[in-house]
């Protein structure tokens, strides 16, 4: 039960608003109007409220749509395109063309004590020109610039000059007051800003949920993994990321090489400490994973089968397998001459067995089980192109049909 | 309109006339030019990078000198007498490139915290040359260069402009002068303090204190044989003759580039008092703006700028407001900030002094004989502070923009404001009178200071200790600084045209 509210809250009069603005002790009490050039800008119930220097300007658009999701998901980069700011001087106007729209900020920093609130609305004798402004609530505790959003309905453009009193904020007195008003996220602002609407938490729940397309790669050394993640980032916008990412954060942390070798070492002792699904799990609790908000992923690197039971948890995984003949492996090898790679044929077909996990660890690598429970193996022993082209197809074979949007 | 009367322009009603006349037929020229500017220019976004705003410029500039070449040739194939021509150049440089300078830095910084920085010292620069456009030009770092530009002006004015030093550009009868500055440091508004050293290069020209200091026995006897006296006691030294020529020659070179960089900090501490030193040491202290701390050519050393400095800054205001001597006696809370200022300059002050021996520009040289260098220049740069100090108060402009004792102790007084997230621009004790620029820098740096060494204090609206860790935070400070600036610069125009409309009703 709430007890029966007992509130003296009324508007302000000149009087009191002088009191607050000029005489209240102590100073952080205070109502702060800075710049006040007059006054006369004090009336019987308001302060009158000048025009700034900074003007946001809505620019015509590429958007299609704004989607309030979009917006939640890609932060304040989706609207910095749509919005350019413009500082008038003083003595120099802003063009407000005909049905268009501008974001200003108020000349005047605002301190708002905990026992005010105020209203910032256009002055009467501007409402009978052809222009719309929001009606902006000032919380108890604001400091700083109020931002009106200006839209014309005239059929010519209008001049407007920093300085010109446009608005008028009319306060209110709060009894009792708020003990501690929550900062909002316009605190402190010197300049007007686009919306932080995207800061909005909630707005990841109340969208369609969208399951991303997840292709799992198992390939063996020097299969064609590289050319075929890098077409697919290239052309069909995949976004790249990698269970050996784990290892290698794992490998630096331990001051570990981070060679193929003693990854491939690091691989089996972390499975058989922590089970064998250890770097899938590892990896879905990423936030790297986590914040990818891709419907298109590119997972490398899976060594093991228990890995891709985890991932099979995804709704739409596919596990992609690519291999070679080894002869024709080794002389990729030889001829990329990359960092890490082994030096001989004879290291080379080591590491090569202990990826397929021919020596029977269920903690080690597994290659050649994984291949033989892909989903598609693709055999990289002709051109470039015609290894691009199977690519392409199976990974056209999982974009169709589209996306499935659960709702 | 030409008034027939400044430095350099027509003084007879027939050249005035033609002087009219022609400018009145390229009148429509310049139009043109500046419909061109306007058609090149896409406002530089606040997020900018530093090279997209540097381009802008640099596309905005290079079009307009080119188009005013052409100008140019057409004043020089006109039929006129060559002081005429002459004339007409500086008119056409005065009426054309000035205002195509100033409104092409408008736009390459118009969204950023420094616009109402610069008019500030636009004001300052004024007040020693009436009607000087003073034009902050975006460069990469504090000694870049700006050749593009010298050298296009050069080709446009022939002799008339002179290059001082590496960040200005000056010389009546042009009615500008360009200092350059890094852009990367347009968000760093409390940094902007440090700007007040060029525009005090721009005071040293303009009043010609060069030459008055030059002429001071500045390198008289007593340094001389300071450097003589080191030279005879080195022992191991073969031909002394040779290198106390040589030790002399450098004094010589070193002390005619120093004096002018002392004389700019002089007046970047009288212009904003201790905010000037910090911002100094701030910079100084930053490594990548770090300005060489040996024996430098063209630098003094940071320590001997910072001793100068701290002994000016501790002479004109910490010791006349410590013994009561400001406007008024300070509250609990601003003696608590004050100490904590007073603390943080006097490490600044102390610290690196080892720098010194670190002289690379001299290699030939003993360490000793540096030292006694060093000495002697460093007692020829006292020298010319003192002769500053002794002129310059009694100048008659100096008063009105000099930082007082008074603006220190309102900055004192504002921090308060700064630590509860207002601008400080209001003084609540004194209902009526606004602060200086100088009040408003001091007040940030003396927030900055006083909220990291004890930022509890305040709680959370004062200095967070996270601050240097997150942008937004951090800039909030500079941003009310800057809208501080902003509002102090629209209130004093907005006041000037009041009273400047009143006047002309009443009549």
């Amino acid at each position: 039960m709430f007890p029966v509210p007992q509130s003296n809250s009324s508007i302000l009069t000149r009087d009191e608003i002088l009191y607050y603005l000029t005489t209240r002790q102590p100073v952080h009490e205070r109502l702060f109007v800075s710049p006040l050039l007059e006054r006369e800008q004090v009336g019987d119930t308001s302060v009158d409220l000048r025009l700034g220097h900074h003007f946001l300007v809505s620019q015509p658009s590429r958007l299609g749509v704004l989607d309030l999701i979009d917006l939640h998901n890609e932060g304040k980069g989706i609207l910095s395109d749509n919005y350019r700011e413009v500082r008038i001087p003083y003595g120099q106007f802003f063009t407000l063309h005909p049905a268009s729209s501008v974001r200003v900020g108020t000349l005047e920093y605002l301190g708002i004590p905990y026992d005010l609130q105020g209203i910032v609305t256009l002055r009467a004798s501007f409402s009978d020109l052809p222009i719309v402004a929001n009606v902006a609530q000032v919380h108890p505790g604001h400091k700083g610039i109020v931002t009106l959003s200006l839209t014309s309905n005239a059929e010519f453009s209008i001049r407007l000059y920093p300085g010109a009193r446009m608005a008028e904020l009319q306060l209110q007195r709060l009894d009792p007051c708020i003990a501690k008003p929550r900062k909002s996220r316009y605190h402190r602002m010197t300049k007007p800003v686009s919306t932080r609407l995207y800061e909005d938490r909630d707005l990841s729940y109340l969208g369609p949920t969208v399951e991303p397309i997840i292709i799992g790669f198992a390939t063996t050394i020097a299969a064609g993994r590289t050319t075929a993640v890098g077409h697919l980032l290239d052309m069909h916008g995949f976004t790249f990321l990698s269970l050996a990412d784990v290892l290698k954060s794992e490998a630096i942390a331990r001051g570990i090489p981070t060679r193929r070798e003693e990854l491939q070492r690091l691989g089996t002792e972390l499975r058989q400490l922590h089970g064998p699904a250890y770097l899938a799990e590892k990896f879905r609790t990423d936030p790297k994973w986590l914040s990818s908000k891709s419907a298109l992923v590119i997972v490398d690197s899976f060594k093991n089968e228990a890995e891709v039971k985890e991932f099979r948890k995804q709704k739409r995984f596919t596990l992609l397998g690519i291999d070679a003949p080894e002869e024709l492996r080794w002389e990729r090898v030889r001829s990329r001459r990359r960092q890490g790679d082994p030096e001989t044929y004879a290291d080379f077909q080591y590491q090569d067995r202990v990826d397929r996990g021919l020596s029977g660890d269920a903690h080690g690598q597994q290659l050649e089980r994984l291949l033989a429970i892909a989903d598609r193996v693709i055999m990289n022993h002709g051109t470039v192109e015609a290894f691009l082209a199977q690519v392409d197809k199976a990974v056209a074979d999982l974009l169709h049909p589209s996306l499935t949007i659960d709702g | 309109m030409l008034d027939g009367t400044t430095d350099g322009r027509p003084n007879s009603k027939l050249e005035l006339d033609i002087v009219e006349h022609y400018i009145s037929s390229v009148a429509h020229k310049i139009q043109v030019l500046k419909k061109k500017i306007e058609d090149m220019y896409q406002p530089a976004h606040a997020s900018a990078s530093a090279a997209t705003l540097a381009e802008i410029l640099k596309r905005i500039l290079s079009r307009f000198f080119d188009e005013l070449k052409s100008l140019r040739e057409e004043i020089e194939t006109q039929p006129v007498e060559d002081t005429l021509r002459q004339v007409q150049t500086i008119h056409l440089v005065n009426s054309a490139i000035v205002p195509a300078l100033v409104e092409a830095m408008r736009m390459a910084y118009s969204n950023s915290p420094i616009a109402s920085i610069v008019e500030a010292y636009q004001e300052i620069a004024n007040l020693v040359q009436y009607g000087t456009q003073t034009i902050i030009h975006p460069t990469w770092d504090y000694n870049a260069s700006f050749d593009e530009i010298i050298a296009d002006l050069k080709a446009m004015t022939g002799s008339l402009g002179r290059e001082t030093g590496q960040a200005i550009f000056s010389g009546a009868p042009l009615s500008f002068v360009i200092i350059t500055y890094p852009i990367a440091e347009q968000e760093m508004v409390l940094r902007q303090a440090c700007m007040a050293h060029e525009v005090g290069h721009f005071i040293y020209l303009t009043e010609r204190l060069a030459g008055q200091l030059m002429d001071r026995p500045l390198f008289d006897e007593v340094d001389r044989m300071q450097i003589e006296t080191s030279v005879r006691t080195q022992q191991s030294v073969e031909n002394k003759d040779r290198l106390l020529k040589e030790a002399n020659t450098l004094a010589g070179e070193i002390v005619s580039y120093w004096l002018r960089e002392i004389a700019a900090d002089f007046f970047g501490v009288c212009v904003l008092g201790p905010a000037y030193l910090l911002a100094f040491a701030d910079v100084s202290f930053t490594q990548r703006y770090s300005i060489p701390v040996k024996l430098h050519r063209t630098h003094p050393p940071v320590q001997l700028r910072k001793e100068i400095m701290g002994g000016l800054v501790e002479e004109f205001y910490l010791a006349p407001i410590r013994s009561g001597q400001g406007h008024r006696r300070l509250e609990a809370t601003e003696e608590r900030v004050f100490g904590t200022v007073c603390d943080w300059i006097h490490y600044l002050v102390q610290s690196d002094l080892e720098q010194f021996t670190n002289i690379d520009s001299a290699p030939d040289i003993p360490p000793q004989v540096v030292e006694s260098i060093y000495a002697g220049l460093k007692r020829a740069c006292q020298r010319v502070v003192a002769s500053l100090k002794q002129n310059y108060p009694e100048h008659p402009k100096a008063q009105k923009w000099f930082c007082t004792t008074r603006d220190v102790v309102d900055a004192l007084e504002l921090q308060a404001l700064l630590s509860a997230g207002l601008t400080p621009t209001q003084l609540y004790s004194d209902a009526g009178r606004d602060p200086s620029f100088a009040a408003v820098m001091n007040s940030g740096w003396f927030h900055f200071i006083y909220a990291r060494q004890d930022y509890q204090y305040f709680g959370s609206d004062g200095y967070e200790p996270h601050w240097d860790d997150v942008r937004d935070s951090y800039v909030s400070l500079q941003n009310l600084i800057a809208k501080a600036v902003e509002s102090l610069q629209f209130k004093k125009e907005f006041q000037r045209r009041k009273g400047v409309s009143g006047a002309t009703k009443q009549q």
